[in-house]
């Protein structure tokens, strides 16, 4: 694309790309062409000829959005003939349209409101009853269609086919009778269908929990972010009298290229929930009074520290969560490791480290590669616009994909070549395919027997695929979830990042998907037992004073969340503050956790939403959480971003609050005055964080620096639990979960799936269960009932059971974080 | 000449309105929708041509069929707006009296009305 | 000197003339609270929401009034209407309709913009209260004309009610 081409539009000379559109080189010189059917997403279509302009030398009027540039060519968008097209076309577009604006929630940011006002012809000369078409009609819950008010320009329907690649939305019919619909009526319920609701350019296409609630010029906005998942969307949220009315998108092209996935649209309920902590509270004599927040933060900070003075620092804990903010994280970084000198943080239960031994590749990447490398992730229920990036690359822009996962994906339909590892044995697989890249390289390999197909089901022909796959793509992007991997399995993956980076002129990156909003940003503030902010190891402890200034360095190894709770249980650990975490339902072994917790001899629980963990609570903080707070958040590909604030609150911010804990013990308070004081803060101290200020993230955000990985040694491979009965559950998340997020009266509770396991035929047949049965899973002493699906989601000896909701209670069938053994039986007969 | 691209000869006897007519309906059922002027022109013509045709005319709706074909023609995305065209067109531009007759009798009314 | 006495006669007779002719005449005033002025037709005094025909209000709440507002005094929140039991005849109503008749100015651009004739400024001028909360005039407050008002638009593009 090195050729520029010389254009004249309006007698202004633009020099643009070579395959640019007319329409776009106009916008590039501030010269706008009215569309309809056009959008830069999808691609030239040309059906509602609005975009009509005359070209010197050619017969007849042409559309500029289908129109590629060519050398020296001359464009007239102002021309009586194109003025003459312009009001005959809109006449056309106008005239069965109901011309209902008053009524149409369209009305006020409507192309089609604003074509006519600026080219229409200021009257019509229909003297015909309109045609009547269906008003309000549900196209799913969360979209009403009005088929009257559809101009037909087809940007819905191109956009299920070239976008989400579902092609759910289909015209149906012919001529006049044209209209937007599903097959056989179907509704229309895919995981990113309200889009279409934001490209539509007229008001057929609706909101129906926005339907008639207000104008859009009433509302006011804010530029926010999505918290649900870890691509941290930009988004629109729309208030007013600061009660929520609707999100809408805001294209950022580094992260969400437009787009937002349906939970991000309408699963964002619970800010008016009901179950919201609103005040804080203490238990005194088993009853919970209320007090006022800063000053039960002041006593909070106080009775930790004295256990601290009592028991010495190991007795207390913080389990922080990957849902806050980086400045949140960051105060509580600094209250536990500074202020009460505990190196006892973690925000998770699996195991992984930060930095990365390659490049931090972001979503832009994931286009410019040749090949993605998918290992563990589940791209479509864990992060629904990643899912739409990858989708973007394969299938537009040539990009190859491998899948190495241990079950099937959606994605395995479009991808070259995908391969199922065992459950467990994740490990070994990446040893594996690590090692045969090493043979080739002739560098050091991981010991041990790692070929077998006996170990982890693939065959070494299958594997040896994969490794020429990797070893001939120029540019290799790994998408890899953390959070899916078992036990120590993130060092394999780490050195098989490393080996890959060591193949010549290969450009090789990670994009690290852990399924929650900020666990990069978690990770890189030092919610971690053995790093300390910027990925500093905590037993450097030069490094470490060097920072943040001498004796900061603790000499205590901290404990990790799990350990936390076996303290807890054995009683070593007396206080544990919980941040926006969920432990008892989040945590494997329920029993055991509500157990631990009950001993504890302060539980201070700083939450959003109500849990089973704020029940136990001795302490409850309320957390204003999205919607509400402000802050940053660090997405998976690295980029920092700024989460306005959409509706106002009485609640002191959760900054607020941690420094008020962090000033009650301190001898030199610091107060901060808005979030952007922390973040001021924590950009000076934080490695990588270094460019991270107001200005600098204001639109777009900006990518944090690379965190270097601590250089390791090749780690060897870990014993295989062979032994265990039954088979190996695997947990796998769900988009659409019945949680404290999306409940019950969610406007996106029909996605909500009943409690399913998918087992192997084999597996099936063994147990003498077929599709449909009621089976029953135990372990531990729990049983969890579910329905069975019979397929190939996985290799034989493991059962997937997607996490469906919250009181399926899941993770208590697990022990730990590795692998877990699970019994399916048929429920007894009775 | 009539039709699309091709000549079709009519013997005196044929009411060309209705000729018109006819033609355009057979656009009009025939029009894909991808395009709005052909999605919307083909019908707006039948409309006024079976006004016309019934008695309902006027010589301001001829003028105004007039401006259809001419914001429909080589305004498409394919040939089949431009061929729904040239039939009701060129009926117009060769055939005009037989519209005229059509519509006197009503204006006549409306003068001494 | 005769001239000029003749000048200040004839002055004086004509500012007479208006006096004793204004004796005669009907008065301009009137005694005000006994008897009430008759407004002109096109008086911008009190709003009020008007129904339709079928006993429905007029209102659509588009909001329109509110934005075209110059002082911001009408709040209005819409809603979608039960089909079975339409409190308007479109698909939406308005589910609060608020005018602050303290910081209104009369100006009438509020029935400008409607456009569907649902809010109208009457002849009711007696607007004094002692009570500042009365002047937060609710959709009570404006619909109380039970029978729907006619308008016509005159060759000034002024609508008139008949």
């Amino acid at each position: 694309m090195s050729e520029d081409i010389n254009i004249t539009i309006n007698d202004q000379p633009v020099s643009v790309p070579k395959g640019t559109l007319v329409v776009e080189a106009a916008k590039k010189i501030g010269i706008e062409i009215p569309v309809f059917c056009y959008h830069e997403k999808l691609g030239p279509f040309g059906c509602c000829r609005m975009c009509l302009v005359e070209v010197e030398k050619m017969p007849k009027l042409t559309t500029a959005c289908t129109q590629t540039v060519m050398p020296d060519m001359v464009v007239k968008t102002e021309s009586p003939k194109v003025i003459k097209a312009q009001q005959g076309v809109l006449e056309f577009t106008l005239l069965n349209h109901p011309l209902d604006c008053p009524v149409c929630d369209k009305g006020g940011e409507c192309p089609l409101q604003n074509n006519t006002f600026k080219y229409g012809p200021g009257d019509t000369r229909m003297e015909f009853d309109r045609a009547n078409r269906d008003k309000a009609t549900p196209l799913s819950p969360v979209i009403t269609i009005d088929r009257e008010r559809c101009i037909a320009c087809q940007r819905c329907t191109r956009y299920s086919d070239i976008i989400e690649q579902e092609s759910a939305l289909v015209m149906l019919n012919r001529g006049f009778n044209n209209e937007v619909g599903t097959f056989n009526n179907e509704p229309y319920d895919t995981k990113y269908s309200g889009n279409v609701i934001d490209i539509c350019p007229v008001g057929a296409l609706t909101n129906t929990q926005f339907r008639f609630k207000a104008r859009t010029w009433d509302l006011d906005n804010s530029a926010t972010l999505c918290a649900h998942c870890g691509c941290n969307c930009n988004m629109t949220l729309g208030s007013r009298t600061n009660k929520f009315m609707r999100i809408e998108t805001r294209p950022n092209d580094l992260v969400d290229d437009g787009w937002v996935c349906d939970k991000a649209r309408f699963g964002y309920d619970f800010i008016e929930s009901d179950h919201r902590i609103v005040e804080a509270t203490n238990l005194v004599d088993g009853e919970y009074k209320v007090a006022k927040t800063l000053e039960i933060a002041r006593q909070t900070a106080e009775s930790l520290k004295k256990i601290v003075d009592e028991y010495g620092p190991e007795s207390i804990g913080f389990i922080g969560s990957p849902f806050g903010t980086n400045e949140e994280l960051y105060l509580y970084h600094k209250l536990f490791r500074f202020t009460l000198g505990t190196n006892n943080l973690d925000h998770k239960i699996y195991i992984d480290t930060p930095g990365l031994p390659v490049d931090h590749y972001d979503f832009l990447n994931v286009e410019t590669a040749n090949l993605v490398l998918l290992i563990g992730s589940d791209p479509a229920e864990e992060l629904p616009i990643l899912d739409l990036r990858i989708k973007k690359a394969i299938t537009r822009k040539g990009v190859k994909l491998a899948i190495l996962n241990d079950q099937k994906t959606e994605l395995d339909k479009i991808a070259d070549l995908s391969l199922m590892y065992d459950v467990g044995s994740d490990e070994i697989a990446l040893a594996a395919l690590a090692n045969s890249l090493a043979l080739e390289l002739d560098i050091e390999m991981v010991e041990g027997e790692t070929s077998d197909e006996s170990l982890t089901g693939i065959a070494e022909r299958r594997m040896k695929e994969m490794a020429e796959l990797v070893r001939t793509a120029m540019k290799v992007c790994v998408v890899y979830n953390p959070a899916s991997l078992t036990g120590n399995s993130i060092f394999m993956l780490k050195h098989l990042l490393g080996v890959i980076n060591k193949i010549p002129t290969m450009e090789c990156g990670a994009i690290p998907a852990a399924p929650f909003t900020n666990s990069l940003g978690a990770m890189d503030m030092g919610i971690l037992p053995d790093y300390y902010p910027g990925g500093i190891s905590s037993s450097d402890s030069g490094k470490v004073d060097q920072v943040w200034g001498d004796g900061s360095s603790l000499q205590s190894k901290g404990l990790s969340a799990l350990e936390m709770i076996d303290k807890a249980e054995s009683g070593e650990l007396k206080a544990l503050l919980v941040y926006r975490n969920n432990p008892v339902i989040d945590f494997p072994d329920r029993k055991r956790v509500e157990s631990a917790l009950k001993k504890l001899s302060l539980l201070v629980v700083h939450d959003m939403m109500k849990t089973e963990t704020s029940v136990l609570a001795t302490t409850v903080l309320p957390s204003n959480g999205p919607g509400y707070d402000e802050g940053t958040t660090t997405n998976i590909g690295g980029r920092v971003q700024y989460r306005k604030r959409g509706l106002n609150t009485k609640n002191s911010p959760d900054w607020k609050i941690i420094s008020k804990m962090i000033n009650s013990l301190s001898e030199k308070p610091i107060e901060y005055l808005t979030s952007f004081s922390v973040t001021e803060e924590l950009s000076q101290t934080v490695p990588g964080y270094s460019e991270i200020s107001k200005k600098s993230i204001k639109k777009e955000g900006k990518t944090r620096e690379k965190i270097e990985s601590a250089n390791g040694v090749v780690p060897e491979i870990g014993k295989v639990e062979s032994s265990g009965q039954g088979l190996k559950l695997r947990i796998a998340e769900q988009l659409f979960a019945k949680d404290k997020i999306l409940d019950a009266s969610s406007p996106l509770a029909h996605h909500f799936l009943p409690s399913t396991l998918c087992l192997h035929k084999k597996d099936a047949l063994k147990l003498d269960l077929s599709n449909g049965d009621q089976a029953i899973l135990a372990a531990n002493g729990v049983e969890v009932k579910a329905i069975v699906e019979v397929s190939n989601r996985c290799n034989p000896g493991a059962v997937i059971v997607p996490r469906v909701s919250d009181d399926q209670g899941l993770l208590r069938l697990s022990r730990s974080c590795s692998v877990n053994w699970v019994e399916v039986k048929k429920p007894k007969v009775e | 000449m009539l039709g699309s691209g091709a000549l079709i000869v009519m013997d005196h006897t044929v009411n060309i309105v209705e000729a018109a007519l006819r033609m355009s309906y057979f656009y009009m059922h025939e029009s894909c929708g991808k395009c709005t002027p052909c999605r919307e022109g083909t019908r707006w013509m039948y409309q006024i041509l079976n006004d016309i045709q019934n008695g309902k005319g006027s010589s301001k709706q001829v003028e105004k069929l007039e401006d259809i074909c001419d914001n429909m023609s080589f305004k498409c995305f394919c040939a089949l707006g431009d061929a729904a065209v040239a039939p009701v067109a060129s009926s117009i531009m060769h055939f005009r009296s037989d519209y005229d007759e059509l519509i006197k009798n009503l204006e006549s009314d409306e003068v001494s009305a | 000197m005769i001239l000029k006495t003749f000048d200040g006669v004839k002055h004086l007779l004509i500012g007479l003339g208006v006096t004793f002719k204004n004796l005669f005449s009907k008065p301009v005033t009137f005694s005000y609270p006994e008897v009430k002025r008759i407004m002109p037709e096109r008086y911008r005094g009190r709003h009020f929401l008007n129904r339709d025909e079928n006993g429905l209000e007029k209102c659509i709440g588009c909001s329109l009034c509110s934005i075209n507002c110059p002082v911001g005094c009408i709040h209005v929140v819409s809603a979608e209407n039960d089909p079975d039991h339409p409190v308007s005849p479109g698909e939406r109503y308005a589910e609060v309709y608020e005018i602050n008749l303290l910081r209104c100015i009369y100006c009438g651009y509020c029935e400008e913009a409607c456009p569907v004739d649902a809010v109208v400024l009457r002849e009711h001028y007696e607007l004094a209260d002692y009570d500042r909360d009365k002047y937060l005039a609710t959709k009570g407050d404006l619909l109380v004309y039970p029978e729907p008002n006619e308008f016509k638009v005159n060759i000034l593009g002024n609508t008139t009610r008949v």
